[in-house]
């Protein structure tokens, strides 16, 4: 059975849309570095607070 | 802030939004994806469909086709050719459709071999563009001969393979499509930083403990350690950021068979083993002696891990190891150079400056200690 070229066209978008995930993997990654260096800065805001705590 | 004392964090803060803005913004060049089949046989009215991805002759690349026809920027698709790498085999389409809305192109090939002296194996399939470009894939297609193929057709020309030299293109503000990574080769500005952030900062960690084994100084010691501590930080987040990225390109969380990944897993279990170390003890001179010798002693056996064994060894995934290229030679293009560069020393001060908030943080608790 013979499709038209349009139908191939059709049939085949899908497969060239996950090549769109691979974007995904460098918003992840970005996303990744984010929330650890903020996970480390949150331990370190929490040393200071205890630092003032001290002091005080 | 005073520019001379705070240059890093000028230097972290405006490259690493340049390295980010550029990294997420900038286009990737065309490049083929996917060949389909992947396997062929000789004969008449064969079909062969290949992906485009960011193909330039997509409607919404080109809103006015005829205007930008004339000085030769529009590129269309002209014809697809298959090129053989041994004995010089070259076919070119005798028909191709594509559409305006999709990156993908259909290719009638006619491939009669005849009585010619072509050994089945694989062929680069080419698209030409309607400019004289191309578009290629290495090694895309094996091609073999069907059994009834004895007569020969007109369109192969042997030893013709210098037609398809891909010249050197002109510098565009692109970044180069490879196959297999696609839009993610854009980690190289996020994820390999992270490894020479944590080098950079453990090699300073061990310049600090040599100085405080020579002269005894706490303040060195609390520098080497907070240094290692956010060195860590780095190496950690390139553990997870490579298995992100691992994941989707080479289908594998840990590729445990890849040396680097192995030597990164014990480099990093020798760094915990510094923490754990540290934390047994009490008395700050003691503790500071003996984790200065220990980190001093464990940065080149880290740097053995990571750097050289990966490149002795035959077979790493990872560029500059094994078999494959480093980032000098081919994996690196101008485009790529322009943002790795900036990101690799944007990180580096940007890690340098978490490394001096713990310091400072260290500090002030080991003078209310000694209050």
């Amino acid at each position: 059975m013979k499709t038209s070229v349009s139908e191939q066209f059709d049939a085949n978008a899908a497969e060239l849309l996950a090549h769109h995930n691979l974007m995904n993997a460098v918003y992840g990654v970005l996303a990744i570095i984010f929330i650890g260096i903020l996970f480390y800065l949150v331990r370190l805001d929490r040393k200071i607070s205890r630092l003032e705590k001290n002091q005080s | 802030m005073n520019l001379k004392k705070h240059w890093y964090k000028w230097v972290a803060s405006i490259f690493l939004l340049y390295v980010v803005l550029g990294g997420l913004f900038l286009p990737l060049k065309p490049g083929i994806t996917a060949v389909s089949p992947v396997k062929l046989f000789s004969g008449n009215d064969i079909s062969i469909k290949l992906n485009v991805y960011n193909a330039p002759w997509l409607r919404e690349n080109t809103s006015a086709i005829e205007s930008l026809s004339k000085d030769g920027k529009f590129q269309m698709p002209a014809k697809v050719i298959l090129v053989s790498k041994g004995i010089q085999g070259r076919w070119e389409s005798e028909k191709i459709d594509f559409s305006g809305n999709h990156g993908q192109v259909i290719a009638k090939f006619d491939i009669k071999m005849g009585q010619a002296d072509i050994s089945n194996e694989y062929y680069s399939v080419f698209i030409e563009l309607s400019n004289g470009k191309y578009l290629g894939l290495p090694d895309a297609i094996f091609l073999e001969r069907s059994l009834g193929d004895t007569v020969g057709n007109s369109t192969i020309k042997m030893n013709s393979n210098e037609n398809i030299a891909i010249e050197r293109e002109k510098f565009e503000m692109s970044f180069p499509n490879r196959v297999v990574l696609n839009e993610s080769v854009r980690n190289l500005f996020y994820h390999v930083p992270m490894w020479f952030a944590m080098l950079a900062l453990l090699g300073i960690a061990s310049w600090y403990a040599l100085k405080y084994l020579r002269f005894s100084n706490l303040e060195d010691d609390i520098m080497a350690d907070s240094l290692i501590r956010v060195g860590i930080l780095a190496g950690i987040l390139g553990c997870i950021t490579g298995a992100t990225w691992a994941r989707v390109t080479w289908q594998s969380w840990w590729p445990a068979a890849d040396p680097k990944l192995n030597g990164v897993a014990i480099g990093m279990t020798m760094y915990m083993a510094y923490l754990l170390l540290r934390s047994t003890m009490s008395d700050p001179y003691q503790r500071a002696r003996i984790t200065s010798v220990y980190s001093v002693f464990i940065f080149p056996i880290f740097i053995a891990l990571i750097v050289i064994m990966p490149k002795l060894s035959p077979n790493s995934l990872h560029p500059g190891s094994g078999g494959t290229v480093g980032f000098n030679k081919y994996d690196l293009d101008s485009t790529m150079r322009l943002f790795f560069y900036p990101a690799v020393i944007g990180w580096i001060a940007l890690f340098y400056w978490i490394a001096n908030l713990r310091l400072r943080i260290a500090q002030l608790n080991e003078k209310q200690l000694n209050k």
